[in-house]
């Protein structure tokens, strides 16, 4: 299987603008496809349901001094592609660039670039939100995502139940912190994936299901056990990077090995993925991790 | 103290920990910027400003939200209450409870706390600005009343001209240079006119009672002769 990664930077700062498709705007374009002709490329991505936590590591070998000192400029837009067997390129990260730091290993010097999703847009400004009874949540958090600059808010992508109780709502803080606690009170999460904010009630996605098997890349599906009682909290489950897989849409699993326990349909919750071309210098990997989510006593 | 500089878990600890209190709401002062005499609901701006830190390390101070119907605590028992206006910029104090109250502000009485579309998946709103109460009057420097007295409950107005005074072993009630004062048994009313209508009658019912300085209940007339004509004035 050839495997490749494309990564854009910039020429806009992350909240100037929404992605562009693949080759169509950028800074700087770094290509690897894992052959000795090509730059040496490690991409580490992680993306949630809950709140601010997406982001994305790479690594380069072996930059010009040039090319180092250009990248480091905070906010810059990141895009990383994926593409597999000379297919076509699907977005795997979009986010801004939060840092940059390069250190010499051996004979090489590697640069990391630290990316993370909407870092440059949610903590800008803290805001002041009022709302008066019975208006539904659905747009309140609508009001606020709009808030945030240079992300795509859709309609179909925020669906939360309720209205708002007799109090009304008044918070203040920043964007994340208030989302944060209207989810924790009305039983939604939020997240911005890549340049997209999605919020769904708890336990519902996006209604888009993909089927992991052997044949296609599933490596292990494993229970997830908490405390001294070891109570099942969630669902652990390795494969191989298949591109288009997101939080908020659903894997159905199903294999040979304890069908009954744990084979069915799970919510993508976390999704954590390795990927490097090269296949003998790194996978091509990734961890979905499925939690069961309890109210809180109170 | 430089926070960024973290060498033990306890001042990881300590940081973390006086986060979690910055976003506790316990009670603050605030600015009534509305009131709804029919429901007695208040809004309020809080009068203190947060401060923000950008992730550029830009400080700004923001002000809170608006909170809208807040309930009025007042002086009160059944059957009894003491009113009074609340005027739109009029200092308040604003109590923030525990749990939310949306049911309780509803229908008085124990209730359930306000929960989420599915009570399974969300948590109770706790120590939120949202969940204030409101508490007129906090005295600022700007606005302390003058004459205050130490010694008296007093209902009284701005300029203290016109009040209800308790004290101890007195009650006054003053208006302007109208004023009737019980004190040790006796009433002393001092005013311009005073003006009794009794669409009945009205009784007096003294052994002594004096009118310009005459005992009323053997005061004499000058001028009196017998037949048919009117007496003179009391002599």
């Amino acid at each position: 299987m050839e495997r490749e990664i494309l990564v854009e930077i910039g020429p806009l700062k992350e909240y100037e603008g929404i992605k562009s498709e693949a080759g169509e705007n950028y800074g700087f374009k770094f290509i690897s496809n894992g052959k000795a002709n090509t730059l040496k490329i490690k991409v580490h991505i992680e993306k949630s349901i809950a709140g601010a936590a997406n982001t994305a590591q790479i690594y380069l070998w072996n930059l010009s001094r040039e090319t180092r000192e250009a990248l480091n400029t905070p906010g810059l837009s990141v895009n990383i592609y994926t593409r597999v067997n000379d297919g076509e390129y699907v977005l795997a990260f979009f986010g801004g660039l939060s840092g940059s730091f390069t250190e010499r290993i051996g004979s090489d010097l590697r640069t990391r670039l630290m990316c993370w999703s909407a870092a440059s847009n949610l903590y800008q400004e803290a805001i002041s939100i009022s709302y008066t009874k019975d208006v539904p949540v659905k747009n309140v958090v609508t009001e606020i995502a709009q808030k945030i600059p240079g992300i795509v808010v859709d309609p179909l992508m925020i669906k939360i139940d309720g209205k708002v109780g007799e109090k009304g709502i008044s918070e203040f803080g920043s964007i994340p912190y208030i989302l944060d606690s209207l989810a924790r009170q009305y039983g939604f999460s939020w997240s911005v994936l890549d340049g997209v904010f999605k919020a769904f009630p708890d336990g519902r996605g996006e209604n888009t299901s993909f089927l992991l098997t052997a044949s296609n890349g599933l490596i292990k599906v494993s229970p997830r056990f908490s405390g001294i009682t070891q109570v099942q909290v969630g669902v652990d489950i390795y494969s191989k990077y298949i591109e288009g897989i997101n939080p908020y849409q659903n894997v159905r699993i199903e294999s040979d090995v304890h069908p009954e326990k744990m084979n069915g349909e799970y919510l993508v919750h976390t999704l954590d993925a390795d990927l490097c071309p090269k296949e003998e210098e790194g996978g091509w990997n990734m961890h979905i991790s499925f939690f069961f989510r309890e109210g809180d006593n109170g | 103290m430089d926070n960024r500089i973290i060498t033990t878990e306890e001042q990881v600890f300590d940081i973390r920990f006086w986060q979690k209190v910055l976003r506790l709401n316990t009670s603050i002062p605030a600015i009534v910027d509305d009131f709804d005499a029919a429901t007695q609901r208040v809004s309020a701006i809080p009068a203190i400003r947060a401060k923000y830190v950008t992730p550029q390390n830009e400080v700004k101070y923001i002000d809170y939200p608006k909170i809208t119907n807040i309930p009025l605590a007042i002086t009160k028992c059944p059957g009894l209450k003491i009113t009074y206006p609340i005027k739109k910029g009029q200092n308040c104090t604003l109590i923030f409870s525990q749990r939310s109250i949306d049911n309780f502000i509803i229908a008085g009485g124990i209730q359930n706390p306000f929960d989420g579309p599915d009570p399974t998946k969300t948590q109770i709103r706790c120590m939120d600005m949202t969940d204030a109460m409101c508490f007129p009057g906090i005295i600022t420097s700007n606005e302390t009343i003058t004459d205050y007295s130490t010694d008296a409950i007093e209902i009284r107005s701005a300029d203290n001209t016109t009040k209800v005074s308790v004290k101890e072993n007195s009650l006054k009630f003053l208006q302007g240079n109208a004023s009737i004062e019980m004190e040790e048994g006796n009433i002393t009313m001092t005013a311009g006119t005073i003006n009794i209508t009794g669409t009945t009658a009205v009784n007096i019912t003294s052994p002594a009672s004096v009118i310009d300085g005459k005992e009323f209940l053997t005061h004499q007339h000058s001028g009196v002769s017998s037949g048919g004509s009117n007496t003179g004035g009391v002599a």
